[in-house]
Formats: structure tokens, sequence, C-alpha cells
């Protein structure tokens, strides 16, 4: 019974990323108290952009009871076993993270940005129009995830630059 | 004893016809056998109601690229083109209307009344397109090259169209690389604010595709389209005596110089010896060999069809069956009594302004919602339509007082889901009516009759695989050096001595004569060696 238990339904509303994709937390124990769980799922299609009349602070819960209800199609007790849920909309990932328009890679991975056109055609090699000001993050190439390659590529150009 | 020919054409289509006269005119006598009872493929003009006809399927030009028009001098062969001063009228369903001129300057004097910064934005988009334009262009007279082993004329055109990119200066460098991959939506957004005028340039990057305005490549469509034509929305060319007047003066163009036409004449197979192609065997059982056979068709329809696929390796036939070819098009032609009263227009006068085209395509969700329905197997219900009247530009079209109104209905999907167009036929054909008379609330009165074209009719009458008007869908993955597959983009196929040279060739894409030309060249190349 306590097994079951979740401490925390962590959901995160995000414009990119693989659609239903809960995870119960089960290799990091000290996530959690004992016996109980975290599931943190990420939702596809949240778009940042609602329509007219519509905005994400009065959507917030509505949106979290859907994933709720789509997750108990596929295991009836969820329900019953949530201690608390954590809704994450776009634009909180853009209020408290900080990522404009709440894209999780900092800008869409898209041909026409991406490597040379990373973000803009003519300023994909970190730099920017400002001398001594630096871009390093998933917004340069090669964008992405939890990889660290944008910093360590920036990292190199600024060394270069002798920028100290 | 079968006789032997040098060259034959298998189709009588633009492109073939195209083909046919740069053959002849190199030496070649080639044989055009079209399956129907007059040559002119897609770009036809019949009789569907007595005293009524209609360009039954293509009714405006590419355009026609201006060396196959010089060369084949189809003016003096009785092509007369006519460029109305209004080139698109698109309608809102708030009964307002916009109105593009083919002059720019008026176009833009037209578009200030929208917006002030969208005028000054057109001529900087129609610029840039006539800028990129051009240097695309230029890759679109080329015989795509060789990847694997460029030669020395392959690595000459790619320097040629490199040197003219960089030429272009940093800012259009930039855009060429980057507009391609777009989403057309995306793209119209950074040059525009009004909706209508959006989604009407938009709808340039889906015409006769399986993309809708936010789909990725749909620029590209757009920028194909514009390198053969810079006008922002596009232009319109119609020529006297409907489409089939073009296809006409190309077969006169052809027999002149030196081609003969056979009509009634359908290719059952073509005929290949150790891999060679030596001829074709036509449903008459009369067989016709060959040095050498070019076809007009598809290229699914040519080499899983008309070829034996036991020629093939089975990892070429594997590509091409993946080769997507899913139309998305549908034609209605009306014959009516009288021209429909545009609400939107009753304010400006309804009649000059009929005579380019018209446009069903108010905004962008509109079309991507016309879209949305056809992923999922169902035609829209709230179509994209592109209507002209043939019989404003030659009024002998119709009887008079009388009319033809030629238009284009998307999306059509090929495939339906859980029905056949047979039995949706009626339904696609109310569905468009209650459209327009939705913005010419009198059209309903005026028909004499529909003749409804859909994409089953496409592959079945016309011989369009898929009902797809280009021969085999436009993106990046089946473009330039891909079309119609990686390895097999230079109009050669697997099978020695048959060449492709319809649409599904580089460059593709309309009514502009671009695939049989370049075709042409590099068969009397091959064949002279």
């Amino acid at each position: 019974m306590a097994d079951q238990q979740l401490d925390v339904l962590v959901i995160c509303g995000s414009l990119r990323k693989g659609s239903y994709n809960a995870a119960l937390a089960r290799t990091l124990p000290s996530l959690a108290p004992p016996g109980k769980h975290i599931l943190s799922c990420f939702v596809q299609y949240a778009p940042y952009k609602l329509a007219p009349g519509l905005d994400w602070d009065t959507e917030k819960e509505k949106f979290g009871d859907n994933v709720v209800n789509t997750i108990a199609e596929y295991a009836p007790n969820i329900k019953d076993i949530i201690l608390h849920r954590q809704v994450v909309t776009p634009l909180d990932l853009e209020r408290t993270w900080g990522l404009t328009e709440g894209n999780i890679f900092q800008g869409e991975l898209s041909l026409e940005q991406l490597f040379f056109l990373r973000p803009v055609a003519g300023w994909a090699q970190f730099r920017s129009p400002i001398k001594n000001l630096y871009m390093c993050g998933s917004a340069t190439h090669p964008g992405g995830g939890i990889m660290g390659a944008p910093g360590r590529l920036a990292a190199l150009e600024i060394l270069k630059d002798g920028a100290a | 004893m079968a006789e032997t020919r040098e060259v034959i054409i298998v189709g009588g289509g633009h492109n073939g016809l195209v083909a046919a006269f740069y053959l002849a005119k190199a030496g070649f006598k080639p044989l055009v056998l079209e399956r129907r009872a007059q040559v002119g493929g897609a770009a036809i003009t019949e009789e569907f109601h007595p005293g009524f006809r209609c360009s039954t399927l293509a009714h405006n030009t590419g355009p026609l690229r201006a060396d196959v028009v010089r060369d084949m001098q189809l003016e003096q062969h009785g092509l007369k083109l006519t460029t109305p001063d209004v080139s698109t009228v698109s309608l809102l369903p708030d009964g307002r209307a916009l109105v593009l001129y083919s002059d720019a300057k008026k176009a833009a004097q037209e578009i200030a009344q929208w917006s002030q910064k969208d005028a000054a934005s057109y001529a900087d988009f129609g610029a840039a397109l006539g800028k990129i334009g051009k240097v695309i262009g230029e890759a679109l007279l080329l015989t795509p090259p060789n990847i694997d082993s460029p030669n020395s004329g392959d690595l000459w055109g790619m320097l040629k169209t490199g040197r003219s990119i960089r030429n272009l200066g940093k800012k259009d460098l930039y855009r060429v690389l980057r507009w391609g991959p777009m989403a057309a939506a995306d793209l119209v957004a950074e040059f525009f604010d009004t909706e209508p005028l959006r989604a009407t340039i938009a709808a340039r990057g889906i015409f006769g595709t399986f993309l809708g305005p936010w789909s990725a490549g749909s620029a590209l469509v757009l920028m194909l389209r514009a390198a053969a034509d810079p006008s922002p929305a596009g232009s319109v060319q119609f020529p006297a005596g409907g489409a089939g007047a073009i296809t006409l003066a190309m077969a006169a163009a052809a027999k002149q110089a030196g081609a003969e036409i056979r009509t009634g004449a359908d290719v059952a197979e073509i005929r290949v010896k150790d891999g060679v192609a030596t001829g074709v065997v036509l449903t008459s059982g009369e067989e016709i060999s060959a040095r050498a056979v070019v076809s007009n068709a598809d290229p699914k329809r040519t080499l899983m069809s008309l070829v034996d696929p036991a020629h093939l390796t089975p990892d070429f036939v594997q590509k091409i069956k993946n080769y997507r070819c899913m139309g998305t098009v549908a034609k209605i032609n009306l014959a009516i009594s009288a021209l429909p009263e545009f609400t939107a227009l009753k304010a400006k006068g309804n009649g000059n302004l009929l005579r380019g085209r018209i446009q069903i395509s108010p905004e962008i969700d509109y079309l991507e919602r016309a879209f949305d329905e056809s992923k999922y197997g169902n035609f829209s219900r709230n179509p994209y339509i592109e209507i002209t009247f043939p019989s404003l530009s030659d009024p002998s079209l119709a009887p008079a007082g009388q009319h033809v109104m030629s238009i284009y209905m998307q999306y059509a999907p090929y495939k339906l889901k859980d029905s056949d167009w047979e039995s949706q036929r009626t339904a696609l054909g109310e569905t468009v009516v209650k459209t327009i008379a939705q913005y010419a609330p009198n059209l309903p009165r005026t028909i004499l009759r529909h003749q409804i074209i859909t994409p089953k009719d496409l592959e079945e009458t016309y011989g369009l695989t898929g009902g797809h008007i280009f021969h085999g869908e436009l993106a990046l993955d089946q473009f330039f050096t891909m079309r119609p597959l990686l390895d097999w983009a230079r109009y050669k196929t697997p099978i020695e001595r048959l060449y492709l040279c319809g649409s599904g060739t580089h460059p593709g894409t309309g009514l502009t004569g671009g695939s049989g030309a370049n075709a042409a060249r590099e068969i009397a190349k091959a064949l002279k060696k």
C-alpha cells in the first residue's frame, strides 16, 4: 500500500518533448520518504500561446487534471495515491526558470535554427554583436538537452578570444 | 516484323512534348505515344458541356520557362498568353477582399490600405524572392550533379551556382540557407502583419503538396515556385484557348522540328532485355522497338508498372515504393449561365477583378485546418480554393454571356479513410460549391454542369499516380539531387536506355517545361556517345 504512494507528482508542460512520459523515481530513493515515490512527466503539446481568452494561470490546474485523467486510463489507481501535485506550465518555465516562451531548448530545434544557423545566421560561434558578450546555452550549437556541449564549445571559443 | 524507332517518348504531356522538340532538334526523330485522344497530359482544354470548354486540369502556367517558349517559338505556333491587371483576389468571410495586382507598385498601394508597413515589406519580399529566385533558377536549369563522382560539367555547374550564391551578399545568402526548411507560415510572418496577405502568399507553398502552411519545408515549395516567378503571391498568365493551347503549340513545334506524334496509342509495357530498354508494347498488341525509351509518365508508373519490376533490384524497388506521391488536389469545373457575384467585390466592381485568380485562403489557421482533415483521410470541409474564369480571357470557351469556372480544391487526399472517391464525388462537389457560395450567394443558381475530378480520376483518366499533380511530392528529400531518387536524379534509370522526362525529375513543379528540356539535353548527350 505504502509502496504505491506518490509523494509528489510533477507535471511539466512543455512544447517540445515526447508525449506522456511518466517515470517513477525508483532509482534515487532519497528523493522521497521510504516507500513513497515521485512521478515526473513531460507533457506535450502545451503551447506557450493559448487561444484568445485563455491563459495559463487559469488553465494550469485543469491541465493538471487532464494529465492525471489520461494517466488514469492506463493506471487506474493513480488518483488515489497522489499526495501532492506540482504543475509547471510553459509560462512557469518562462517566469520561474527564465526559458523564454517556455521553450525547453532555448529555441526550436529545426533545420533553419541548427548548426551555423543557431541561434541566427552570422552569430553561430557563441559570440554576439556586442563585443565581450558570449552565449553558452542550449540556444547555441549543438543545443539539445542536458549534455554540456554548447557550454564546452562556447568556453573554447571564449578562451580563443582571450577574454579574461 | 516490328518497326524500329530511334527514340520513343511515352506520354504526350507538356514535358514529353518539350523533350520531343529538343530531341528532334538534336536529330533523333522521336515518336511520341499518347494514350488519350489528344496530347497535353495535364495541360488540356476539353468540352465538358455542349458549348463549354475549360482548362480541364491546370489553368495557369508555371510560368513557362522563357528559353522553352523562345526555342519552341510557341507564339509563332499559336500560343497567346495574357497577363491580367489583377493577379489575385483573396476573399475574406467578413465581406472584405484583398486585391493583389500584377504590377508591384499597384499591389503595394492596395496593401497600404491594410498596413503601411506591409506595403513596404511586400516590395522587400518581392525583391528578395527575385534575387534568391534567380540563383535557384540557375540550379533549376542544371542537371543535378552526380554526387559520388561529379564530372567536369557537374563541377562547373556547381561552381557557377556556388558563385552566384556567394554573390548574393550576406543577407540574401543567409536567407537562401535558412528559408528552405522553414514553414511558409513562419516565413510570411517575418514580413507581414496582415493575416489575409500572409495566408495568400503562404498558400503558394502548399499548392499541390501534402503540406500545411505550418509544415516544415513549405517555404521550399514557395521558393521553388518563386524561382520561376518572383511575384510574392505568384503571377497569372492565361493562354487563349485554355491550358490546352500551350500543349497544342508545343505539339506543333515538336512536329515541325521532326517529331512524330501518335494519339490513342496506349503503352502497356516498356520492353526490357538484359537490363536494356528495347521498345514498347501497346495495349493493341502492337510492338515498336527503339534505341531508347523516354518516359513522360511519373516515376512510379514508369518503373513499377510500365517496366516489369523484375528487371530492377529489390533495393531500388523498395526506394521507388517509398517515393512519396499522394495527391491532395481535386479539380472542379463549372459551366455557368452568369458570373458569380462576389459580395466582397460589389463595391469595387466585380468584372475586371475576376480576370485573375480568386483565392479562398483567408487566414493561415484556415489553411492549416483544411490540411488537418486530409492527414486523417478526409477531404477538407472548408477547403483552400483557387478559382479562375478561362472564358474571361477567351470568351470563345463558352456561349455568349455564359462562362466556365475552373476551380482547384485542396485538400482532397488520394486515400480516404473508410471511404472511396466514387462515393464521395458528389459530396466533394457540394462542399466546393457551398464554400464558394458563402462568398458569392448566386453561384448555385447559375450552374449548368459540374465536372468533378477527384484524385482517383487524376490517376485513372490522366495517369497521375496517387493523383499527384507534380508526379511526386516536392520536398527537401525529393528535390534536386534526390528527384526522384538519390543516385537517379539525372533523367537516367537503372534500365539502360530508359529515361525519365516528367515532373518527377528535377526541377519538377508546374507547367514550366523545365524537366522536359533538361532531360532532352542529357538524353541527347547520352545517345550521341
